[in-house]
């Protein structure tokens, strides 16, 4: 019995110290909302073990205790007092004061940081994926990468054009729901260049577990180089096999759901494409986004990523080749 | 029964929840230009309803003394006075200008109307229940559940009305866009 | 133990035998209505449940088992996950409760039977048909998807046009009238039927416990009827409450959820703790510590228990105050929790224990909760919860909730009370051997989805590239899923296997001190030839000769020749009146099928349908009332 709950006790103690050690953890934070939030779990932590710890302890000292063989008798009033008041009461109301006062405190600074200034992000959650819109540039808009600069706070307004999804970069900061018809707005801020994960955390339907997302954080100078190359309207097809292509992305289905700037395809039922080629992944972070891949999400999304909302396109085999040609060259 | 008519005045409780929170929800109220409800008449139907519960307190009484015909005459006068202002609510409805699918508003205002009508129609088809056995002489001074359970409805049903008059036609004026 | 002994001349047997039968045959089966049968049934029913909920938790980490896997895919496992909450929730856990409260709650304050035993009959029925319902949706091809929380817009009309959200909703109406109605019938029996003598002070811990879930139930539970009901209109008639492009909004859904959701956990915990407050004492040998403030504290933990819900959605964007209010609520509700632990382990203290199976679930209750306690104070904080809600972490979290202070009492109640049901006794090795293995599988499988939560997995989501550091916990996790469905297997064997053949168990096998065992096992229908009065706490346990032997007055009344019960005054159960109970009916079950009707018309849109199952419902409400009697209560 002892060494079983000393043994648990051991893997506690080794496993939430392992997950401290992982990248994309909640506990490697690389932003100060997160910071704060894995400095108050982690005194959480060793206030909570320390608690289990003093009840497992007692437990087992009570447990191996050879109590006198009795006539049944029912307790006398008053008895164990001193552990029911002293620890029920006494020891849970002091920890829970302690931790109220303790996240009152990180939760009011995350808020703090709140506010009008720096840079305003929308971003809109559709079944299943992310539409980002830099604002004050119209015209920069992509989809599941946000670049922000690191060292500077960034605001996200997000909100949701059907169900409802949630924003959840745990690196960054904590997660936030996006609610069709309401705008709610996080900060996020990230102190070193790199790149950090992110997924839906919000059941959104069939497809919520592949609603990714990636924030990548760059120096202030290539952000801005970024932000402005973002906000060009499509790289213009200078050879014959781009050319044919872009003509079959706006004749064909493609053209029907997506936007590419500067052509005639201007509809945004799905992801905006004018820069698609400067993006790391596809289908909202299911695939690396090279051309093999990218054929065969164009040919079949739903082998891919099945329930989501792309139909397949049967194109010819020279079509398909254009087409590809034409989607790389959208840098 | 008590028990039981506070688990439905918590589905009340809701309702209204759901009432105030949409409305606190919306910068507009009533929604999309719709005008807030006249008061007039659903107050005379309100004042009517909160007078029918003398006629169900005095059946009480009546049976509670074993004065039998005056119980099934009070019992009547309930009815007669529950069926007038079930045709009021029906002529309200008539007279709404709107259906339960315009908006959220709309939709609250029927629903949360119709919530009403059906407690008022259960009261009284308790009432003619009642007033059934009271003809074929089932109570007596004695042993009157039946009647105390179908006033205690009532009560209830008119309790209903208030709360309900209150939200729908007085509640509008709280919203800080009216002032 | 001379309390039950005293059988009075004027009550014979035999006419209590007569006057309690069940008609022979499938037609009398229908009709019982006696608290033990519907009881039985309720309990029989949910642990089947269990089972079917305990699968899909198996189909559903089989898919999590590692990265990219295609055991279900993801409507096979929306839909798993969907069924896996529900069934727990509104099929297993509160019926179970509730079943097990109408079997033993009657016999442990010394009454025949509930005071409304064809209500009591029609809330099983309702029960079976709204399980069927829910899982009738599995033969149509549209099985809800929403989860067990089911938010709108995602289940409303726009994005789930077909009936699978329409099962969900009705089936968990239906499931939730049942818990009304079941609390109705548990507040009465023990507000106004328990034995002379049995002042406040001396109600057994879980007659309290099933008390205050049952009033909770009535408060909790028609907020979200409100919300179901809202929602089934928006989905049928086209309304607007949820629709956010017509000044609705979705976020009142999740408050209406949730202010019956979080009680709900309580509703749930707070009954299964009192149980193991009123198991305890038989394998410490002494009573439980602390009597008054455990009670105390059950009490508060109802009351605080509706001051919670926001904690569910604080993610969701809500004003800071108001998470502010509901960090430091949803803290406080440690305080009568710890209360509870450390009373249970004062007793353990201060008896000499006995190591019988059911002793094992008292301390495993301990283990498992107190963590789940202490990492739901964790997530109460808003700060935290932004990065671990609707991750594994909180899986983690609740299961060592739900688990430890849920199904671990349950089951050591089940070994409890198995020889009172049946009059056998389960094996004990094998009875061991389950525990372990649902303590260790549960563990292993829960543990490290804490470190998930952590790692950046949600919720919900049936699959999972590799790469992310993810794999290896899912993989322990898995394995012991597996475990504990062994686990289960070697618990439902034990009860299969000596359900008729266990060693005989005599009336009072654990010499426990409670009401309920100074009846044989099982009881008869009228559990007490004479009514029992009772002097103390544990009235069994009282020496030789010092209770009050045949107190004369109303008791000597008792009649055998019908179906009657004691009627006493709340605070200090003095006796006051008798009253007589109605007999088998086949109304209710009538009633049950009349609502199903109705139901089933207003989900195929028929309302021709639906005005024949409106008439049958007052019809059979009609019929049901005029066979009464006249001496009970309405």
């Amino acid at each position: 019995m002892s060494r079983r709950a000393g043994t648990l006790l051991a893997c506690a103690g080794a496993l939430g110290a392992l997950a401290a050690c992982g990248d994309g953890s909640a506990l490697s934070p690389k932003g100060p909302s997160a910071r704060d939030i894995a400095g108050l779990w982690w005194l959480m932590f060793w206030l909570g073990l320390a608690v289990y710890v003093f009840v497992v302890a007692l437990l087992l000292v009570v447990l191996r205790r050879r109590g006198k063989a009795q006539e049944p008798v029912a307790a006398t009033p008053g008895e164990g007092r001193a552990l029911i008041w002293g620890a029920g009461v006494g020891m849970t109301t002091v920890v829970i004061v302690a931790l109220v006062l303790v996240s009152y405190s990180v939760g009011g600074r995350i808020y703090d940081r709140r506010g009008t200034s720096g840079l305003q992000v929308e971003v809109i959650g559709y079944k299943f994926w992310w539409e980002v819109r830099y604002l004050g540039r119209s015209d920069a808009i992509t989809a599941n990468e946000i670049h922000i600069p690191t060292g500077r706070p960034v605001d996200l307004i997000l909100t949701s054009r059907d169900v409802i999804h949630s924003f959840w970069v745990p690196e960054l900061a904590g997660k936030l729901d996006l609610v069709p018809g309401v705008r709610h707005a996080l900060r996020i801020q990230a102190d070193r260049p790199g790149e950090f994960r992110g997924q839906c955390a919000e059941y959104c339907g069939v497809q919520h577990a592949n609603m990714l997302l990636l924030v990548v954080a760059q120096p202030p100078d290539d952000f801005d180089a970024w932000l402005d190359r973002q906000g060009q309207p499509r790289q213009q097809p200078t050879d014959p096999l781009t050319q044919r292509g872009e003509e079959v992305f706006v004749r064909t289905p493609c053209g029907a759901c997506h936007r590419v700037r500067g052509t005639t395809a201007t509809a945004d039922v799905g992801p905006d494409l004018t820069h698609f080629a400067s993006r790391r992944t596809l289908g909202a972070g299911v695939r690396p986004n090279t051309r093999g891949h990218l054929g065969g999400w164009i040919s079949d999304p739903q082998a891919i990523k099945p329930g989501n909302l792309m139909p397949p396109t049967k194109l010819a085999p020279d079509e398909l080749l254009a087409l590809l040609a034409y989607m790389e060259s959208l840098t | 029964m008590l028990l039981g008519l506070s688990a439905v005045a918590t589905l009340l409780a809701s309702l209204v929840f759901a009432y105030f929170m949409l409305m606190f929800h919306n910068s507009e109220w009533p929604l999309d230009g719709i005008r807030r409800p006249a008061v007039g008449t659903p107050a005379i139907g309100l004042a009517l309803l909160v007078a029918s519960t003398v006629p169900v307190l005095l059946a009480g009484r009546a049976i509670g003394a074993g004065r039998q015909r005056e119980l099934r005459l009070w019992l009547a006068t309930a009815a007669v006075l529950g069926v007038v202002i079930l045709g009021m609510q029906a002529r309200g409805y008539a007279g709404l200008g709107f259906a339960h699918d315009v908006n959220a508003y709309t939709s609250l205002f029927v629903t949360l109307s119709a919530f009403h009508t059906i407690n008022l129609v259960i009261a009284l088809i308790l009432n003619f229940a009642t007033q059934a056995r009271a003809w074929l002489g089932h109570f007596s001074a004695e042993y009157h559940e039946g009647v105390r359970l179908a006033a205690l409805f009532w009560y209830w049903a008119v309790v209903c009305g208030i709360v309900l008059f209150a939200t729908l036609f007085l509640g509008p004026l709280l919203d800080p866009a009216v002032q | 133990m001379t309390t039950t002994e005293d059988t009075r001349p004027s009550v014979q047997t035999a006419d209590l035998d007569r006057a309690w039968a069940t008609p022979p045959g499938f037609i009398g089966w229908l009709s019982n209505v006696n608290h033990k049968a519907i009881g039985f049934r309720f309990i029989v029913t949910a642990f089947i449940f269990l089972l079917i909920g305990g699968l899909q938790a198996a189909l559903i980490r089989t898919q999590l088992i590692g990265p990219e896997q295609g055991f279900l895919g993801p409507d096979a496992y929306n839909q798993a996950f969907t069924l896996h909450g529900t069934t727990m929730m509104f099929l297993f856990a509160v019926p179970m409760i509730e079943g097990l409260a109408m079997y033993l709650v009657p016999m442990m304050i010394g009454s025949r039977d509930l005071p409304f035993p064809r209500l009591n009959a029609f809330g099983y029925w309702l029960y079976l048909f709204g399980g069927i319902f829910l899982y009738w949706s599995l033969f149509t091809g549209s099985v809800p998807d929403g989860g067990w929380f089911n938010y709108p817009p995602l289940s409303g009309p726009q994005f789930r046009p077909d009936t699978s959200i329409d099962f969900w909703l009705l089936g968990v109406t239906m499931t939730e009238i049942v818990g009304i109605v079941g609390a109705l019938e548990l507040v009465v029996c023990i507000a106004r039927h328990r034995a002379p003598g049995m002042s406040l002070n001396r109600i057994p811990v879980f007659v309290w416990g099933v008390l205050v879930t049952s009033l909770m139930i009535l408060f909790a539970f028609p907020p979200l009827v409100a919300g179901g009901l809202l929602l089934e209109l928006d989905r049928k008639i086209g309304t607007h409450f949820y629709n956010p492009m017509a000044g609705g909004d979705p976020i009142l859904w999740q408050h209406l959820f949730w202010i019956f959701g979080h009680p709900e956990v309580y509703i749930m915990l707070i009954p299964a703790v009192g149980m193991l407050a009123t198991m305890v004492p038989a394998f410490t040998r002494r009573g439980i510590v602390g009597y008054p403030l455990v009670v105390v504290s059950l009490v508060a933990i109802g009351f605080i228990s509706f001051g919670l819900w926001v904690h569910h959605m604080f993610a969701a964007g809500l004003p800071a105050l108001a998470m502010a209010f509901f960090t430091a609520a949803s803290m406080a509700i440690a305080i009568p929790s710890g209360v509870q632990v450390f009373a249970l382990i004062a007793t353990l203290w201060r008896g000499k224990l006995v190591w019988s199976t059911p002793l094992l679930y008292i301390v495993g209750f301990v283990l498992v909760f107190v963590l789940g306690g202490i990492t739901g104070v964790m997530v109460a904080s808003v700060a935290f919860d932004w990065q671990v809600h609707d991750t594994f972490f909180v899986v983690a979290h609740f299961h060592y909730v739900l688990i430890g202070g849920v199904v671990l009492p349950i089951l050591g109640g089940l070994h409890y009370w198995f020889p009172k049901m049946t009059g056998r006794m389960l094996d004990e090795r094998l009875g061991k051997i389950a525990f372990w293995l649902i303590f260790g599988g549960m563990n292993l499988t829960f543990f490290p989805q804490h470190i998930l939560g952590f790692l950046g997995m949600p919720r919900r989501v049936y699959t999972f590239q590799s790469g992310l550091g993810w794999d290896f916990y899912n993989l322990v996790s898995t394995l012991g899923t597996y475990v504990t469905v062994a686990g289960f297997l070697v618990y439902t064997a034990n009860m299969a296997i000596n359900w008729s053949r266990g060693r005989p168990a005599g009336d009072n096998p654990w010499d426990a001190p409670g009401l309920e065992w100074a009846t044989s096992s099982p009881a008869p229908a009228y559990n007490f030839a004479a009514g029992p009065t009772v002097s103390s706490l544990y009235p069994l346990w009282e020496p030789e000769g010092a209770a009050p032997r045949g107190q004369p007055g109303l008791l000597d009344e008792l009649q055998g020749h019908r179906r009657e019960i004691v009627g006493t005054t709340v605070l200090d159960a003095e006796a006051i009146e008798i009253l007589e109970l109605p007999g088998n009916s086949l109304w209710p079950l009538i009633a049950a099928l009349a609502i199903v009707l109705f139901l089933f018309a207003v989900m195929i849109d028929s309302i021709v349908l639906g005005g024949i199952g409106l008439g049958a419902i007052v019809g059979s409400l009609a019929c049901w009332l005029w066979t009464g009697s006249e001496r009970t209560h309405e």
